[in-house]
C-alpha cells in the first residue's frame, strides 16, 4: 500500500477514502501521526496519554478487518484524539484533575464507543484544564498555541484544538460549557462544531454543568465535522438529557451546500466587544458572502446578553457545585484554589434562584429562536480578538456562552490571519435541531472562504487544501 | 471591583465602549448587587472557616451580580423546566 501525500495532512474524509481504496494502510497512517506527535509534542504539550502499543494494535486490527473483507465503518482506520474528560475503557482519564490522576475507567463514554463502532482508532487523550473549567491545573501553563507558543491556546479543550491544528490527528473530541470548543478552535486556526444540546450523548463524560454541557468536535473541514457528528449522534437512554429526535444525514447536507443563504450579521454586542481588526475582518467576511450570493442583513438581539450570562453563571455554578460537593468537602486540597472558591460560592445559590434561572433561560431560548429562525444562520466573530499573548488566560468565552447556554448548534470556520499572523474565525449559529441545515450553510461558507490555515511549525504542504 | 489595568484591557478589547461607561456600568451593578452579596457572605461566614470564606469572596461577588440580574426577570407560568427537549 502507498500514497503520495503526507498522511498527516489528510482530512478524515480523504483518509477514509484512501484506506478503503487500499492506497493507505491504517498502520501507516497511525505510525505517521505517532511520529508527528513525537516531533511536536515536546513543544506543544497537547496530550496527556498516548498509548503507542494500543494505537498500533488497533491499527493492525483495522487492517486485518480490511484484509478479511469485513465491512468497514464510516471512520474505519482513522485515529481520533479525545479530550481527557471522556471515559475511555482501560485508558487513564484524568479530567485535568490531580484527584483523578490515576483513574482508569472500565467502560467507554457513549461518544467514544460510537466512534469505535464507526471504525475510528482512539489515538490518545488530549489536555484539558481542571474539570474542563478552571484556566490551568494548579496555575501551570502547559499546552501551547500551535501558531505561537507565547499566545494562549484557549481552553478548556486546548489539547484537541492544538493537536488538530498541528496535524497530530485529523479530528478530535472536546466539549463545551461556555466556549471550550469553538474558542480554542479559532485561536488555533481549525474548524469546530458544537451541536444542538442533547444531540450527542454525554454519558461517560465528566460534567461541568449537565444542563449546558455539549460534546464538541474539532477538524479541518466541515465535511469531517459532519462525519464525526453523524457517527455519534442519536438518542442514548443512559443520558437523561439526550434528545429523542431522528438523526439527519449531516454528511449529505455538507455535499449539498445551501446556495444563497440568508445570513443575519449580529453586530450588536459582538462588535462592541471585538477589537477593531476583528470587527473589520468580520465585515469583510460578510461582504464576501454577500458578493457570492448570500443575503446579509443586520440581526438585532431580542435579549440582553449580559442577562443571558447571568443565567449561565447561576445554572453552571449551581450544577458544578452540586456535582463536586463531596470532593470539595472531603478533599478540598485536591482542587486548585480558584476552582475551589467558585465551587464553594455556588453552594450558596438557593434552589429557588437556580430554578428561576432555568425558567428565565427557557424564555430567552424561545426569544432567541424566534430571531434565529428568520435566517439560515446568524454570523458573528468567533472571538473578540486573536489568541491573546497571555498564558495566564484561556481567553474570553463571551461569544459562545449565549449559544451554549441556550442549546443552539454553532460552527466556527477559520477565516484568515490577523496582521500579527494569528488565526481568526467566524461563528455560524442556527436554531436547535437545525444541525443539518447549519452544516449545509457552513459548507457553502467554507467554499466561499477557501481558507485552510497551516501553522508555521507544521510547514507548508501542497496537500493542505482539502480535496473532496 | 476590577483593577484599572483590567478595565483598560477590556476597553482595548471592546473598542467601542468608553472606559467611563464601563466603569459606570460596573459600579451600578456592584451597588445594586450589594445586598445579595451581603446575604451570600453571611451564609459563607456561617458555614465555612475564615480562610475558606475569604478565598470564596471574589467568586461570591460574581455570583451576587449574576443573581441580581436574574432576579429582574419574571418567567411566565408555563416556564417550568424539568424535561430537556
Amino acid at each position: 500500500m502507498g500514497t503520495s501525500v503526507d498522511p498527516c495532512s489528510l482530512t478524515v474524509a480523504r483518509a477514509v477514502a484512501e484506506i478503503r481504496q487500499g492506497r493507505l494502510s491504517p498502520v501507516s497512517l497511525a505510525q505517521a501521526l505517532l511520529q508527528r506527535i513525537d516531533r511536536l509534542e515536546p513543544q506543544l504539550h497537547a496530550w496527556v496519554t498516548v498509548d503507542r502499543e494500543l494505537v498500533l494494535e488497533q491499527a493492525h486490527e483495522s487492517l486485518r478487518k480490511l484484509e478479511r473483507g469485513e465491512k468497514a465503518g464510516p471512520l474505519h482506520g482513522v485515529p481520533i484524539g479525545v479530550k481527557d474528560v471522556f471515559y475511555t475503557e482501560g485508558m487513564r482519564t484524568t479530567a485535568g484533575s490531580a484527584y483523578y490522576a490515576d483513574f482508569v475507567p472500565t467502560h467507554d463514554s457513549a461518544a467514544v464507543a460510537r466512534l469505535k463502532r464507526a471504525g475510528a482508532i482512539i489515538l490518545g487523550k488530549t489536555v484539558t484544564s481542571e474539570f474542563a473549567s478552571a484556566p490551568w491545573p494548579n496555575g501551570q501553563p502547559k499546552t501551547r498555541n500551535a501558531w505561537r507558543h507565547e499566545h494562549t491556546p484557549g481552553g478548556s479543550s486546548m489539547g484537541s484544538a492544538v493537536a488538530v491544528a498541528a496535524r497530530m490527528c485529523p479530528a478530535a473530541l472536546g466539549n463545551q460549557m461556555g466556549g471550550s470548543t469553538l474558542r480554542p478552535a479559532a485561536y488555533n486556526g481549525v474548524a469546530a462544531m458544537k451541536p444542538t444540546f442533547g444531540l450527542i450523548s454525554k454519558y461517560g463524560v465528566f460534567p461541568c454543568s449537565w444542563s449546558i454541557d455539549t460534546v464538541g468536535i474539532f477538524a479541518r473541514t466541515v465535511e469531517d465535522l459532519a462525519m464525526l457528528v453523524l457517527a455519534m449522534a442519536g438518542h442514548d437512554p443512559l443520558d437523561p438529557t439526550s434528545a429523542q429526535r431522528p438523526v439527519e444525514d449531516y454528511v449529505s447536507a455538507v455535499h449539498h451546500p445551501k446556495e444563497r443563504p440568508r445570513i443575519g450579521l449580529v453586530r450588536q454586542f459582538f462588535f462592541e466587544r471585538s477589537d477593531q481588526e476583528v470587527r473589520k475582518h468580520t465585515e469583510d467576511v460578510a461582504e464576501r458572502f454577500a458578493r457570492a450570493g448570500a443575503t446579509v442583513e443586520e440581526a438585532t438581539l431580542p435579549v440582553s446578553l449580559d442577562d443571558v450570562f447571568a443565567v449561565h453563571t447561576t445554572i453552571s455554578q449551581s450544577e458544578m457545585s452540586a456535582y463536586h460537593e463531596e470532593l470539595v468537602q472531603d478533599h478540598p486540597e485536591a482542587i486548585s484554589p480558584d476552582l475551589r472558591a467558585s465551587l464553594r460560592a455556588g453552594m450558596f445559590i438557593t434552589a429557588v434562584k437556580y430554578l428561576q434561572a432555568q425558567r428565565v433561560r427557557r424564555r430567552f431560548r424561545a426569544q432567541m429562536e424566534a430571531l434565529a429562525s428568520r435566517f439560515d444562520v446568524l454570523l458573528t466573530p468567533t472571538t473578540p480578538s486573536p489568541a491573546p499573548r497571555d498564558l495566564t488566560t484561556t481567553g474570553d468565552p463571551v461569544f459562545q456562552n449565549t449559544w451554549t447556554n441556550l442549546g443552539f448548534p454553532t460552527v466556527t470556520l477559520p477565516s484568515g490571519l490577523s496582521k500579527s499572523g494569528m488565526p481568526l474565525g467566524v461563528q455560524l449559529i442556527s436554531p436547535p435541531f437545525t444541525d443539518a441545515a447549519l452544516f449545509s450553510v457552513a459548507s457553502w461558507c467554507e467554499g466561499v472562504l477557501q481558507v485552510w490555515l497551516v501553522p508555521p511549525l507544521v510547514g507548508a504542504n501542497p496537500d493542505d487544501a482539502p480535496k473532496r | 471591583m476590577r483593577s484599572r489595568e483590567q478595565l483598560e484591557k477590556e476597553r482595548f478589547l471592546r473598542g467601542l465602549i468608553p472606559l467611563a461607561e464601563l466603569e459606570r456600568r460596573e459600579e451600578e451593578l456592584r451597588a445594586n448587587s450589594e445586598q445579595v452579596l451581603r446575604r451570600l457572605t453571611a451564609s459563607a461566614q456561617e458555614s465555612l472557616d475564615g480562610q475558606a470564606a475569604q478565598e470564596a469572596r471574589p467568586a461570591l461577588v460574581r455570583t451576587a451580580k449574576a443573581l441580581w440580574l436574574v432576579s429582574h426577570h419574571r418567567p411566565e407560568p408555563e416556564d417550568m423546566p424539568g424535561f430537556y427537549w
